[in-house]
């Protein structure tokens, strides 16, 4: 079985990066992404029983962390925030923790990271893998 | 009586004595006039604040009133501008003499007094305090706003104990200065709560309480009484056993949360109201619907939606699906109206009006921070009233009204429906929240005696509990409600401490979302006692942090982060009650940081430890200044807010973001996305010396095009450093920073043939990288020293032990070096001969004596290129070893300016004061021997501070002597008395050649010396050449260099050779050893004059190489044998020098 994960982020091509990245790991398949907040809200409802969803924080429209107060109240998903503004002990960092994120990772080469694998992978698949059996990240 | 309340009854006569010499004499201070009167007054205040809390604890109200009026007297002068005259110091002087004896007296009987007699004297404080305020003289005021909520309390039913125990303010002190053993025992990481969790059952005890006691209630409103106030109790019941087991995740207090949810019940009642229009059977959405409202309502607690939502989803597939609807969407029509349009019933008056969801839950402000107030009985009142939910104008007729509450079943009927109330409005919760506060007060005080005698029942604290949970409960305050449940579980005065600051955290989360001036100004909000108490509390809290620091390993239990986040959100409200508002984001920083190392279940890094052990120190120096009234020094916090941000940097031993940022002159923008890899990648192309550009480009418009640019990136024309998303209106684009060895045009012809039509990819900027310097000079401090200092700062255990192996290593290389260099000056052929002619052997042949000399030439050389070899890594060492002993360098004052808030702590613990000073905090200590001496010395200290009799002042002076760090604790105490934890000291440090005496003097009093050898102690020393050996001599020690050659033989001396100094001042000359067969200059002419303790001697030296900070290592093998040498260092350079210990050359010359 699979873990069905929502890919939100703005940048085109850093949903690809992360989708490539998915099809590597068995246990997650991508079953949606969107643009932004406000599109990832609506595809919410589509998709009853979602696992994941990896966050971008900066995005038109609606961001990661006002989308984070909706999710909660909408959503059983375990939420990881994949971000290049949350480096360790940032304040967005604590932020999105302080609004109930379970992971947070950050990119490691900006906003479009086409080294995510490379360089994040271990760790995100770590993280993903921890929230997926419940354990606090 | 037990021990703990003598021990109570004790401190309260000792602290009462001190507080009131210390009113006397501020108030003789002030009456004589003083320029730093602001202060003095603050000090005043508090002084009779203490008092007060303390005769509160004890429940001794006529104290306490007299006092109470004493504190609002002195607060006008404080707080509100009121001149300080010569009636407000009279007045204050009579309550200190009344005070004083009514302490006595209390103290002697350990009960309250007639309060009768001291009413003249709280009238006299009642005129003038009205006086002061412009107000006429109150006739028959009561002593204490406290007695008048107490009075209020019957009004609403709403009991909230006796005695005067609602102001917040005077319980806090009182548990601020708690002498409980309880409250100040072992440290946070037991897991007491834990251990003593009750049954299950224990919720099921209670829930007929809750309803039995709900019952009489009042209304604000006559409304006829809902027909289902009866409900059955077992609903309760089970309500409560499952909030138990639930992970409470209450967003309700978020004025955002509460907007989307208003927003989906809005969308998704119109949705079934489709529904219901298009008619049987029901769609699909209207399911869906109901089942993500369910969620949201089950998220936010709000249970009546949460079960009107499952039950249609729960319907779906079944025969009643239509029916179920329509009764689901009368419910919900109620509900809306009830908790979102603004608590008219359906069908009247009201209801005819257009109800905006912005008034959701209040009243209807503008003001998008409106109160939470989950209105759980409205649904009642109105179907009491008109049982049926009107349709909107444009819905149908639904089914017949009244069937809604008959078909509802009995075990759905929500807890909190029982219990009818109507609050609707930001005064209903500031009333609340006034109760409440009231109530806590006199729970903290029953709090305060759990463990002795006169313990508080478990039925009184749940009656307490009960009640708050009753006043809560109205308002959907399900965490509230649990917290205060929680309390009931607590066997120990610690367990219930921690229970109330938790209590105090979810009231403060319900204080934060209410609208400005929602509560009454004079009120003491949960918020401020929660920053009060832990303000009051934060030496605690800091020694919990610190032990729990210490633990943070691998014997790490399963508790430590959830203990570790709780104890910094406690510094987080002290640092907010202080207003050091980079310390407060320390903390969320620092919260931060450790939560990510909880992934794996490891111990948090080292780097990460000492940044909190670093936070925990210099907060330690921050909160004591406070306390002594002084500017505390924020640079350090400021410091280390820095290195938290930079904290993945610097674990990676990268320079931070901000130097790459400074060097290249980076836009702002780019500083929040320079990850760790980010920096590493742009620093390795700084050192390429490649060329830095800022490219922006639209990757989301042209696919194929953001695609070729990507590839280009990775094609090896440029590196990406990284990347940051500029937003233009809902568009997304992106600065790309680049590092390539293209040149400028170059970059731009390569993005014009990517992008012919120059639309979606531009260069926007080219870099030009500052050198180092030019980096430093800038505004940024953490160039190149300032990473050096973030460094220094970030040594961590493990960095410790790498440091200490440099220097191992270092001194083992120093004696390698040392045995080679003799080795190669070591005459082979002569030794030979000599030995030869030793045992008869005269001549050698010709031939054999060439073979053999060829042999040792060979050996000799082979012996010269391993010295060649060995010199490179003792380059290589020295350099290493530099960067060591800067790191490990500290003053003393690291060491004892903790100790001075240790023994603080300690002493108020003991309900002791002890004055303290401390001299040598300047003196430089190696990181190690700081380390080792601080749990040393505060084992010391703690012994001393419980010794009987206690000492009230201190000394502790640190210095070091040539070979020694010395300590000296001089106080008037009792006799050391003989521990095991001492002795062990004693025993450790005499295995490693230390002291541990402790004498008595004999006017009283006792002094301790404490000496741990030299080893790994950082030394500033003179270097000086002695032919071709390097030596150091500790700079301390130098008295002077001498130039001249006034040398004289001293017969009386044994034929010593003196120096002459100056007429009738001979110093006696000691050499030092040169190498082998060095000769020395029989009339030497530069001498280094050194003296150590009264004795002095000159040293003849060729040359004066300069001072240099060296790591001393103790002499080792075959070097331990060295006379007048303390140990050895490896000097800049490479060289090895040997440290001069001046004391035994002296005794040598």
């Amino acid at each position: 079985m699979s873990f069905k994960v929502m890919v939100v982020d703005d940048a085109a091509m850093m949903r690809l990066y992360i989708s490539s990245f998915l099809t590597s790991l068995p246990d997650f398949k991508m079953v949606a992404q969107a643009a932004n907040g406000q599109e990832a809200l609506d595809k919410l409802s589509e998709i009853p029983d979602l696992d994941l969803i990896l966050l971008d924080i900066e995005m038109p429209v609606m961001d990661g962390l006002e989308f984070l107060r909706h999710a909660k109240l909408k959503t059983r998903a375990k939420i990881c925030m994949l971000s290049s503004v949350t480096v360790s002990g940032s304040p967005l960092a604590a932020k999105a923790r302080q609004l109930g994120a379970d992971g947070v990772v950050a990119k490691p080469s900006g906003t479009v990271s086409h080294d995510l694998e490379e360089k994040t992978g271990d760790e995100l698949t770590r993280v993903m893998r921890a929230l997926m059996t419940n354990k606090a990240a | 009586m037990t021990n703990e309340m003598d021990e109570i009854w004790e401190l309260y006569a000792d602290d009462g004595t001190q507080a009131l010499d210390s009113m006397e004499e501020l108030l003789d201070v002030l009456r004589d006039g003083t320029d730093d009167e602001a202060s003095k007054i603050g000090a005043l205040f508090r002084a009779v604040h203490t008092f007060k809390g303390n005769s509160r604890v004890l429940g001794l109200a006529a104290v306490e009133g007299v006092a109470h009026l004493a504190e609002d007297l002195i607060g006008l002068v404080r707080d509100d501008g009121v001149a300080l005259n010569e009636e407000i110091l009279d007045v204050l002087l009579l309550v200190g003499d009344t005070l004083r004896d009514m302490l006595d007296q209390t103290a002697k009987t350990r009960a309250d007094l007639d309060p009768e007699p001291f009413e003249p004297l709280k009238d006299q404080l009642r005129a003038l305090i009205a006086k002061c305020k412009g107000e006429p003289a109150p006739e028959g005021a009561t002593d204490a706003p406290a007695e008048d909520a107490v009075a209020e309390a019957p009004e609403d039913d709403t009991p909230v104990g006796g005695g005067a125990l609602d102001d917040i303010s005077a319980a806090l002190a009182s548990l601020g200065d708690s002498t409980d053993p309880n409250v100040f025992d072992d440290d946070f990481f037991d897991d007491d709560d834990a251990a003593e969790a009750e049954p299950e059952e224990d919720a099921e005890e209670e829930a007929p309480e809750v309803v039995a006691e709900a019952e009489p209630e009042p209304e604000p409103e006559p409304e006829p009484e809902p027909e289902v106030e009866a409900e059955p109790e077992t609903a309760d019941a089970e309500d409560e056993g499952d909030s138990d087991e639930e992970e409470i995740n209450l967003f309700i207090e978020d004025p955002v949360y509460r907007q989307i949810f208003s927003d989906m019940a809005g969308t998704a009642i119109a949705d079934l109201r489709d529904a219901v229009a298009a008619g049987a059977p029901v769609g699909d959405l209207a399911f869906k619907q109901a089942g993500s409202l369910a969620y949201a309502a089950e998220q936010l607690k709000l249970m009546e939606w949460a079960e009107a939502g499952a039950e249609l989803e729960n319907a779906k597939g079944s025969d009643d699906a239509f029916d179920v609807l329509e009764r689901v969407l009368a419910k919900l029509d109620a509900l809306k109206v009830r908790d979102i349009d603004g608590g008219a019933a359906p069908g009247t008056e009201e209801d005819e009006e257009d109800h905006s969801l912005d008034d959701f839950f209040g009243d209807g402000d503008e003001d998008d921070n409106v109160v939470v107030v989950v209105k759980q009985d409205a649904v009642e009142e109105a179907k009491a009233a008109e049982p049926a939910p009107k349709p909107k104008a444009e819905a149908p007729a639904p089914k017949p009204k009244a069937e809604a509450p008959k078909a509802k079943p009995k075990a759905d009927k929500p807890k909190a429906a029982a219990k009818v109330k109507k609050p609707d409005a930001v005064a209903d919760v500031g009333e609340m929240l006034t109760k409440v506060m009231a109530i806590i007060a006199d729970l903290s005080h029953k709090g305060i005696f759990i463990g002795t005698d006169e313990a508080p029942s478990p039925e009184e604290i749940k009656s307490l509990t009960k009640q708050i949970s009753d006043l809560v409960e109205p308002h959907g305050y399900v965490r509230v409600m649990e917290a205060a449940h929680d309390l009931n579980r607590h066997r120990t005065a610690k367990a219930f401490k921690n229970g109330e600051v938790t209590l105090y955290e979810e009231l403060s989360a319900i204080e934060q979302v209410l609208p400005a001036r929602a509560l009454p100004e004079d009120m003491v909000t949960p918020l401020s006692c929660l920053r009060t108490w832990c303000a009051d509390n934060i030496n605690d809290t800091l020694t919990d942090l610190r032990s729990g620091l210490e633990h943070s390993g691998r014997e790490a239990g399963k508790n430590w982060y959830p203990d570790f986040e709780a104890m910094m959100r406690r510094a987080y409200y002290a640092c907010e009650h202080f207003r050091i508002e980079t310390a407060a984001q320390l903390t969320m920083a620092l919260i931060d940081l450790v939560a990510r190392t909880r992934m794996d279940d490891v111990a948090p890094d080292v780097i990460l430890i000492q940044m909190a052990r670093g936070f925990v120190e210099t907060m330690d120096l921050v909160f004591d200044a406070l306390d002594q009234g002084d500017e505390p020094d924020i640079a350090r916090i400021e410091q280390l807010f820095e290195e938290a941000s930079n904290a993945t940097f610097m674990a990676s031993g990268l320079v931070t973001a901000r130097s790459i940022e400074a060097r290249l002159g980076l836009p702002k923008e780019f500083h929040r996305v320079l990850s760790p890899d980010s920096v590493k990648a742009a620093q390795s192309c700084i050192e390429e010396r490649k060329k830095f550009f800022v490219i922006r480009a639209d990757l989301n418009r042209d696919e194929a095009l953001a695609e070729k640019f990507l590839q280009w990136l990775t094609a090896g024309h440029a590196r990406m450093i990284t990347n940051v998303t500029i937003f233009r209106d809902d568009e997304t684009i992106f600065d790309f920073l680049i590092a390539t060895t293209l040149e400028e045009h170059q970059v731009v012809e390569q993005l014009a043939n990517l992008d012919p039509a120059g639309k979606n990819l531009e260069m926007t900027m080219a870099l030009t990288i500052k050198d180092e310097t030019q980096g430093q000079d800038s505004d940024d401090k953490h160039g190149e020293d300032g990473q050096s200092e973030l460094t220094n700062s970030m040594l961590g255990v493990e960095n410790l032990k790498m440091i200490e192996a440099i220097g191992e290593i270092s001194a083992g290389q120093a004696m390698i070096d040392h045995s080679l260099n003799e080795l190669v000056e070591f005459d082979l052929m002569h030794d030979l001969s000599q030995r030869l002619r030793a045992v008869g052997i005269d001549e050698v042949h010709p031939r054999v004596k060439g073979v053999l000399r060829e042999a040792f030439e060979a050996h000799l050389s082979r012996l010269r290129q391993v010295k060649e070899a060995g010199a490179q890594v003792n380059s290589k060492m020295a350099q290493l070893q530099e960067e060591s002993v800067a790191m490990r360098s500290r003053p003393a004052e690291v060491l004892l300016r903790p100790l001075e808030a240790f023994i603080s702590t300690q002493a108020r613990q003991a309900g002791k004061s002890i004055r303290v000073s401390f001299a040598g905090g300047e003196v430089i200590l190696d990181q190690i021997v700081i380390e080792e001496l601080r749990s040393m010395l505060k084992t010391v200290l703690a012994s001393r501070i419980t010794c009987d009799p206690a000492p009230s002042k201190m000394h502790v002076v640190v210095d070091r002597e040539e070979d020694h760090v010395r300590v000296e604790i001089s106080d008037n105490g009792g006799q050391v008395a003989k521990t095991p934890a001492l002795e062990e000291i004693s025993k450790s440090l005499a295995s490693r050649r230390g002291v541990f005496r402790a004498v008595s003097v004999p006017n009283g009093g006792v002094r301790i010396h404490i000496s741990i050898p030299l080893h790994m102690v950082v030394l500033e020393g003179m270097v000086v050449r002695v032919g071709s050996v390097r030596y150091v001599v500790p700079i301390e020690a130098i008295q002077r260099i001498h130039q001249g050659k006034d040398i004289v033989p001293v017969t009386a001396a044994g034929n010593r050779r003196m120096l002459r100094m100056s007429e009738g001042d001979l110093v006696p000359i000691q050499t030092l050893p040169r190498e082998r067969n060095g000769v020395a200059d029989a009339s030497p002419s530069l001498f280094v004059i050194a003296s150590t303790n009264d004795s002095r001697v000159a040293i003849p030296v060729d040359e004066l190489l300069g001072p240099q900070l060296v790591l001393l290592r103790p002499l080792r093998g075959a070097l331990s044998g060295v006379r007048g040498m303390t140990g050895v260092a490896i000097l800049s350079g490479g060289d090895v020098g040997m440290v001069v210990s001046v004391s035994r050359v002296a005794k040598m010359a």
